[in-house]
């Protein structure tokens, strides 16, 4: 075999594989100084042994005080942060290479739009016309509800912006600005309805907040976000061919229309999950793969998992700023990722639209 | 064995845009298709790739329905190479490439062996760490060819394998359209059937070993090259005067429009 090729080969794998240790490393590590940072500071020593007994790994030496403050309220929100920032980042690199366009994020197409307001309607009409959804699903009445809103958002979309000739990336955007207009308004009309009570979770849900984790809500969106991490990566080889061309995919014996369906599907249990715990917390789906694809390229079999990694570390910083920033009270975390996503994706609008790439 | 079409038509509302298309790809020859704008050539080559369901008539593959064959298998059976790509995703040409041995499970380093022996076929093994947003037209072109030559690889064990190409000298230098014709032909060598739209008939006239001639979505002609390519045909055909004159060098025809 060739020499030059395996060394080059290597070294190319080595460093992304690398990248992918590193980032999971700097994960574990933001979040043993998540839990540390708060109105009581708790040292990295026994944040870390918290964890770690929490794990049943060991028993930990701090005071009773310090292991519940850990265990019961900030544990579980960094938890919560690394699982949404992972499923917002992997929904929306996935999302990217169906529609074959680095814009593609759940946010800016509507799919979020869809998820919330699917998710507000069963908060203020829920009482009465959709009781049923309660009693059948339970707890997860409202990540069911945000589920299906992102669904039939994804496949109004992916209808609008597909003919014959392919997908149209301008009629897409269209389609979901116009898709987050109307939802947008029909959430604003709801809040009329809404009693104080329900208006207060609306007003959470519109600037998207990890303030509501708990154990509870913990597993149950980390039940279906694993869905999405484990089965995403299976689609890895299929998102690359799609990145040919639909047509190309297809010569190359991808079942396209099943392929676009699963992860079409995978997508919305993600965003619908992320966005039932935490509201509209935008931008996640489009900083965090492009910095990828930039560093490792875009190869999906390693851009989905360093995605999830950086999507969860990035969130889990967001959400430190976020708790710490004008303590004691707290900026909403979807307000810190929009500032931030913003003027980035102006400047990759900028920067396509010179590159003729829009 | 071959990749028989059998009374191909296609409509799109009432628009009729192949009717009653007859072919047969036969391993070991190159047929060129062609035929001049709207004639249907890219549409018979879309059916014949598998993009449109609609169409009336049969295709047998080897032997066995079109529609028959698993996605995967079908693959590493027939190679398709479309005119123009919509990657542009920063791929290397490497990965391009190897996305070729998608439907194949031949494992990891046989896949790079095969990857790198594809990209020196086509010239294109020195841009193998250079991304393929960056290529030229002709390069994109090329390193495409190297990613479907890549997918039908290695012989299949009592199959015959099939090469559609669109267009595929449309980007290309003089040199290279000759280079890619002199591969395809080369491949008919092997084994393989290939199939090429061409719009220079003196390449097709150079290298195919039959013809089809379509027009207005009808064969109007189909036979081997001196047959096929007569000068009051392609007067018809395209609507101007040729003459058809044997090739100084070479025995193949030659035709010089006037």
């Amino acid at each position: 075999m060739n020499n030059s090729v395996s060394i080059g080969l290597t070294a190319r794998e080595l460093r992304i594989k690398w990248s992918i240790i590193s980032l999971s490393v700097a994960l574990l590590l933001c979040l043993v100084i998540s839990v540390g940072i708060g109105p009581m500071p708790i040292s990295m020593l026994d944040s870390f042994s918290v964890i770690l007994s929490k794990v049943g790994l060991i028993e930990s030496s701090a005071s009773q005080a310090v292991q519940s403050i850990v265990s019961s309220i900030r544990l579980p929100r960094s938890l919560l942060a690394i699982l949404v920032g992972a499923a917002l980042a992997v929904s929306g690199a996935a999302m990217q290479g169906l529609f074959r366009n680095p814009l593609a994020d759940p946010g800016l197409i509507g799919v979020t739009g869809g998820a919330s307001l699917a998710a507000v309607l069963l908060i203020v009409l829920g009482g009465s016309s959709f009781s049923f959804l309660y009693t059948v699903f339970g707890d997860y009445a409202l990540m069911v509800a945000a589920f299906c809103g992102a669904f039939t958002t994804t496949m109004l979309v992916s209808k609008v912006a597909t003919t014959q000739f392919g997908t149209s990336v301008t009629s897409m955007l269209l389609a979901g600005i116009a898709i987050g207009i109307v939802t947008g308004a029909a959430v604003g009309v709801l809040t009329f309805l809404a009693d104080d009570a329900q208006l207060r979770t609306l007003t959470f849900w519109a600037m998207g907040s990890l303030g509501g984790a708990s154990w509870s809500t913990v597993l149950a969106a980390g039940s279906l976000i694993t869905i999405t991490l484990v089965f995403m990566p299976s689609q890895a080889k299929n998102l690359n061919a799609l990145l040919l061309g639909e047509s190309e995919a297809r010569h190359l014996g991808v079942n396209v229309e099943r392929v676009k369906r699963q992860i079409i599907m995978l997508a919305a249990i993600g965003v619908g999950a992320s966005v039932a715990v935490s509201g509209m917390i935008g931008f996640v789906g489009l900083i965090v793969p492009h910095i990828i694809r930039l560093t490792l390229g875009p190869d999906h079999r390693y851009l989905l998992l360093a995605s999830a990694a950086l999507g969860g570390l990035f969130l889990l910083v967001a959400d430190m700023i976020s708790r710490t920033i004008i303590a004691p009270a707290e900026l909403p975390i979807g307000l810190i990722t929009t500032i931030i996503g913003g003027p980035f994706f102006i400047y990759m609008v900028i920067y396509r639209t010179r590159s003729n790439a829009l | 064995m071959s990749f028989q079409v059998e009374d191909i038509s296609l409509y799109m509302g009432d628009k009729k845009l192949i009717a009653n298309v007859s072919l047969n790809v036969i391993p070991g020859e190159l047929l060129a298709v062609l035929g001049p704008n709207g004639a249907g050539k890219s549409t018979l080559f879309k059916v014949m790739a598998g993009e449109y369901q609609h169409y009336s008539g049969s295709m047998l593959l080897n032997n066995t329905r079109f529609e028959d064959y698993v996605g995967r298998t079908r693959a590493s059976l027939l190679g398709v190479l479309p005119q123009s790509s919509q990657l542009n995703f920063a791929f290397s040409v490497f990965e391009v490439v190897m996305l070729g041995r998608l439907p194949h499970s031949s494992g990891r380093i046989r896949d790079r062996e095969i990857a790198y022996q594809a990209m020196e076929q086509v010239a294109v093994g020195h841009l193998a760490q250079a991304l393929y947003p960056s290529l030229s037209g002709g390069e994109k072109q090329r390193v495409q060819l190297a990613r479907v030559l890549c997918q039908i690889w290695e012989e299949v064990p009592g199959q015959s394998r099939y090469l559609l190409l669109d267009e595929p000298t449309s980007a290309l230098d003089l040199a290279h359209q000759h280079h890619t014709l002199a591969l395809a032909k080369e491949l008919a060598a092997q084994g393989v059937g290939v199939m090429s739209i061409l719009h220079d008939l003196n390449l097709a006239a150079q290298y195919a070993d039959r013809i089809l001639l379509l027009g207005d979505g009808k064969v109007v002609a189909q036979g081997l090259v001196d047959e096929t390519l007569s000068a009051d045909k392609i007067a018809k055909l395209y609507g101007i005067d040729v003459d058809v004159i044997p090739h100084p060098k070479r025995a193949h025809p030659l035709v010089v429009s006037l």
